[in-house]
């Protein structure tokens, strides 16, 4: 007869006062040796034919739920460029909350969106295929960049599945509730430590984003997105129409486009040494104007995330920054490499911008660029 | 039977006795001078538990505050501060309640320790007698120092120029990386929006500083 004992000490041992006891009495069967080996064969043989069909199982849907996990990214990317819809959403970043107001139109003139902080100064970015639009108080300035709808409203979709699974694993998390809808959860957990995990909420009905988590490697989110309400309409309403509407903004503040970024490939400065996975995806040569200098800006990703750099000359009353600093989910490194200021800003973790920053060199280390 | 009544001490100050033992113990505790110190001893090591003591606690306050309440008049006790729920389990606060008024000063001072603990970080001051009953309600008013950095964290660097420059980087980055990386669950501009709203909610702060 067996009879387990289980003791809790509450803490109070100091002073010797309580101790609460807890008995639990079990184990009390009986087992005669024939019906032990009869019962052990038979148990032998259902444990074993479990264990096999655990890990058969397990491994085949492991692989579906990766298949399913990428199929609903697909659909979240299909869906963020084909539905008419309008919500709330909270955005937090370190300790700091936003709401936001988001209109999204996809109809047969393209698609067009606005974003308007909720909180604070009043602040906008509408897009649409001909350019982007910045209303940012704060600057005292609207901007306005202009460029292709390629890359304004880029198409978004998992094709370099391979590329991918080398650096992250895709899982089917399980069934949820945002904004009153149902969502599936997908979890998308980095292989190294180069880059962050992703949560995302995907709407089960249209395939639209309802909540999303950057996770660092102990699984703490650091940028977070959730929608609290969001409505999806087949076809866009007046107001709609007029909320993703430029024409006013241009027409009226005779907005200077400020000079585009110019694509190039020509560049003086090399990237040796990257962290595994990254590559260089475009680099741009920004014009400089009154107030800023002329920079360069070379943009990298591994896929999923991406990491910019940023090179410019050091003016001698310029502040350097040297080393590093961080807000939400963003890291940024920065250094002085011959007279210029290089400073590499990305959401990924400090020592993948750290990497990328001590990767970049003068093309020709005997000349100065 | 010492250690019995510990026990009911302790049990009581869980919120884990039923009325008429909580009754029996608190009783007890009002009658005799070494179940009124066991009493405090556990609200000491209770707080000391729970990182809530004062950096030097002071052991006779409790006696300060009896000797202070003495000249008091005393007051009287509303019918919802009395137990009124038998064979129930009476949570903490209310059972501390009824120790008011069979043990007014052991109770209060409990409730000192317990205020002052909270939030003071600085040592608690020793008062003088007749200011006692009027400093203790005052003492967790000290405020958290860190309230307004929790709103407007921004880029841990210090020049101001420099944390600019990385909103201006950001600001880019974000615009010009959309079509590089899928960036799984992050609309577009999000972050552009999003980002220099603490520096906005400082200049409003700052603006309201000034009217």
């Amino acid at each position: 007869m067996n009879e387990c004992r289980v003791t809790l000490y509450l803490g109070r041992d100091a002073v010797g006062q309580r101790q609460v006891t807890v008995n639990q009495v079990g184990f009390r069967h009986q087992q005669g040796p024939v019906s032990r080996t009869a019962h052990g064969r038979a148990w032998w043989w259902a444990y074993f034919s479990l264990i096999a069909l655990w890990v058969w199982g397990g491994a085949a849907l492991a692989d579906e739920s990766h298949q399913t996990a990428r199929q609903w990214l697909d659909k979240v990317a299909t869906a963020a460029q084909t539905f008419n819809y309008q919500g709330t959403f909270i955005y937090r970043r370190d300790d700091q909350l936003v709401a936001m107001r988001i209109v999204h139109v996809a109809d047969q003139a393209g698609q067009r969106e606005r974003l308007v902080s909720l909180n604070g100064a009043l602040r906008e970015v509408i897009r649409d295929s001909n350019g982007t639009v910045c209303i940012l108080p704060e600057r005292k300035q609207f901007t306005l960049s202009q460029g292709g709808a390629q890359k304004h409203f880029p198409a978004k979709a998992f094709e370099h599945v391979a590329d991918f699974d080398k650096y992250y694993g895709f899982n089917l998390g399980g069934k949820d509730r945002i904004a009153g809808r149902l969502a599936r959860v997908v979890l998308i957990e980095p292989r190294d430590g180069y880059r962050y995990g992703y949560r995302v909420w995907v709407d089960e009905s249209t395939g639209l984003l309802l909540q999303s988590d950057l996770v660092n490697e102990k699984g703490v989110a650091l940028e977070q997105m959730m929608f609290t309400a969001i409505d999806v309409h087949t076809t866009p309403t007046v107001d709609m129409l007029k909320a993703v509407s430029m024409e006013d903004l241009i027409t009226e503040k005779v907005l200077p486009p400020k000079p585009p970024a110019v694509a190039t490939d020509a560049s003086v400065w090399k990237l040796a040494a990257l962290p595994q996975g990254f590559m260089v995806a475009e680099r741009y040569h920004h014009p400089g104007g009154d107030a800023a200098p002329a920079l360069e800006h070379i943009v990298l990703t591994d896929g999923m995330a991406s990491v910019s750099v940023f090179i410019e000359p050091l003016g001698g009353k310029d502040q350097r920054f040297e080393g590093s600093s961080h807000m939400g989910a963003v890291n940024a490194y920065g250094a002085v490499v011959a007279d210029h200021q290089l400073t590499v800003v990305g959401e990924v973790p400090m020592a993948t911008v750290q990497m990328i920053g001590r990767a970049v060199a003068p093309r020709n280390s005997g000349e100065q660029p | 039977m010492a250690d019995n009544i510990d026990e009911n001490v302790s049990a009581l100050r869980d919120g884990e006795l039923l009325a008429d033992e909580a009754q029996k113990t608190i009783d007890k505790i009002a009658g005799e001078d070494a179940s009124l110190q066991c009493w405090r001893n556990y609200h000491l090591i209770s707080d000391a538990l729970r990182n809530n003591l004062p950096d030097n606690p002071s052991h006779d306050l409790a006696t300060r505050i009896s000797l202070a309440l003495e000249s008091e008049p005393s007051l009287e006790l509303g019918p919802s501060l009395r137990p009124s729920t038998p064979n129930k389990v009476i949570p903490f606060p209310r059972v501390l309640r009824p120790a008011v008024g069979f043990a007014m000063a052991a109770s209060v001072a409990a409730v000192a320790y317990v205020g002052l603990g909270l939030h003071s970080e600085a040592p608690v001051q020793p008062v003088t007698l007749p200011q006692v009953a009027a400093t203790v309600p005052a003492a967790p008013a000290t405020v958290p120092q860190n309230l307004s950095k929790v709103r407007g964290k921004q880029w841990d660097v210090q020049q101001p120029n420099v944390a600019s420059k990385l909103n201006d980087y950001l600001v880019n980055h974000d615009e010009y990386s959309l079509s590089a990386g899928v960036r799984p669950g992050m609309l577009p501009n999000v972050r552009i929006v999003g980002y220099e709203q603490s520096e906005a909610a400082l200049t409003l702060d700052a603006a309201a500083a000034v009217r």
